[in-house]
């Protein structure tokens, strides 16, 4: 190991201990870790000790929580919600989970980071819990919606946007710096898409154990109503932002390919459009109040420190020390040992950017040991790291869920096991050869 | 209480009312809004000792030799 390296570690091992125990806001933590990168010497320079703050998908995310923060002082992402629920008149629990995942997915273009759709769809699902008796059936039923839309769906859906979830900005940030391989918008979408079908068996999965079968929600459709007509007609600034991110959408969709601007850069630009004097009836003040500048330090920070564990040597450190784990085994063997380390190793962390962070870059070092192609490597390993459903103090959005009172840690630990396992079934059978077939064959 | 009466700027220095120049805060309770009240509460030992613990760890983990590759 180089000094820099040893230098890096004990930056790894600050950010791991206060990211477990919380004692630092994680947004403060976005400065401090570059920070201490400069200061130590382990990244000299402040162009590469603040790597994170410089990379395109860091304004791509950036661009995207203004345009949530917008879309929340509008009441759009509410409306968005209401007339999915509408559209698919959700009268029984299994059709209300499958109409919340639709509205899910929507949610996952529109609104980046899986905590803020939560807070979306929490003030919906609670509403929707108050229309329950306390039969069993309907208590089971309870938590089987809760489970399923607030966390379930909204991981799932987070993985397959680019912008969604911001381990997926870790890994694509990552991929260029370290292979000089570009992941644009788009074709993230088109590699995760498969991922709507684990939907599927975890939605069986569940309802088999919850044995929600069938049971009907009496005064659903009446609630969805009272819902809607409580929102009133859509308001002339709903249309704008409605016309305004269908535009950024497009213009996030020929980035890079069609124009050949970055979607960082694009996104900068977009917002240009977005702030043309009195176009917005809000004031900047209220916008940025409502814009989440701590996850987005703590994003860029989680970079840097990504960037830095791979350029110190850090990364290729660690992994060589992971060697004998998984060496001279069938690649199937191998994506099975390291998804169960990773799941018992995020037992204790509660973020899922603090622990992709710490792990995407020993995984791109780890993979040519392997004789593993290091791209889908990294994203099979690190996609199975963000379903991590054994305890709800596991991803925000499962706190955010335990919040309603509708579950048990038991029901959500003996479910969140079946569906982990189910999970990595899916990423070895579904997800690594749909990689290959797209140019990224996991064993070259 | 003195109120600062200079002008930001050079070019500035015309156009700007004493009003304007005040610290903001100044102004706030001019409007009569009141600042949230400091509240210190004791921290949870579990951050008492993840903080300490970070920097503790940080600062042994520079101390110690490099390992050989």
């Amino acid at each position: 190991m180089n000094p820099q390296a040893m230098k890096t570690l004990a930056v790894v091992i600050w950010s791991v201990v206060i990211w477990v125990t919380e004692a630092v806001p994680v947004g403060v933590t976005g400065l401090i870790i570059p920070m201490l990168l400069y200061v130590t010497g382990a990244l000299p320079k402040m162009p590469q000790a603040f790597a994170g703050y410089t990379a395109h998908t860091t304004y791509l995310c950036l661009g995207a929580f203004i345009f949530a923060a917008l879309m929340q002082l509008s009441g759009l992402d509410k409306r968005i919600s209401i007339a999915c629920l509408n559209f698919f008149r959700a009268s029984s629990a299994d059709q209300l989970i499958r109409a919340m995942f639709i509205n899910n997915f929507i949610l996952a273009v529109l609104i980046p980071a899986t905590a803020a759709r939560g807070a979306t769809l929490l003030p919906i699902v609670k509403g929707f819990l108050g229309v329950f008796n306390s039969s069993p059936a309907e208590q089971r039923a309870k938590s089987h919606i809760v489970i399923q839309c607030m966390v379930y769906s909204t991981i799932m859906c987070g993985v397959i946007v680019m912008t969604a979830h911001m381990p997926n900005i870790i890994m694509v940030n990552l991929f260029q710096k370290k292979l000089g391989i570009t992941i644009g918008y788009l074709q993230w979408f088109w590699l995760h898409l498969p991922m709507l079908f684990l939907w599927i068996p975890i939605y069986f999965w569940t309802r088999y154990y919850f044995g929600t079968k069938g049971v009907s929600i009496d005064g659903g459709t009446e609630r969805i109503k009272a819902m809607k007509a409580e929102l009133g007609r859509t308001s002339l600034i709903e249309k704008i932002l409605l016309g305004l991110f269908g535009m950024t959408a497009v213009a996030w969709a020929l980035s890079g390919s069609v124009i050949k601007i970055e979607a960082g850069i694009m996104t900068l630009m977009v917002l240009c459009v977005f702030f043309i004097p009195g176009l917005l009836p809000w004031k900047w003040r209220l916008i940025q109040q409502n814009t989440t500048w701590g996850t987005f330090l703590f994003l860029a920070g989680a970079m840097s420190l990504s960037v830095g564990m791979s350029e110190t040597g850090l990364a290729a450190y660690l992994a060589d020390l992971a060697k004998p784990i998984a060496l001279d085994r069938h690649w199937m063997v191998t994506l099975v040992i390291l998804m169960v380390m990773t799941h018992i190793m995020r037992i204790g962390m509660l973020s899922n950017v603090a622990a992709v962070a710490f792990l995407a870059p020993i995984m791109l070092d780890l993979a040519p040991i392997y004789n593993l192609n290091p791209v889908p490597f990294t994203l099979l390993i690190c996609d199975i790291d963000t379903f991590a459903f054994l305890i709800p103090t596991q991803l925000t959005i499962g706190v955010l869920a335990y919040s309603l009172g509708a579950f048990t840690m038991k029901d959500y630990a003996i479910v969140g096991a079946g569906s982990m396992v189910i999970s990595m079934v899916f990423d070895i059978f579904v997800m690594a050869p749909w990689y290959a077939f797209n140019g990224f064959p996991l064993v070259p | 209480m003195s109120r600062n009466t200079e002008a930001p700027g050079i070019g500035a220095a015309a156009m700007v009312s004493p009003r304007e120049t005040l610290p903001r805060e100044m102004k706030s309770r001019e409007k009569g809004s009141v600042r949230p009240e400091a509240q210190w509460e004791m921290p949870k030992l579990q951050v008492i000792l993840g903080f300490v613990g970070a920097w503790a760890v940080f600062f042994l983990t520079l101390c110690l030799p490099v390992p050989e590759a």
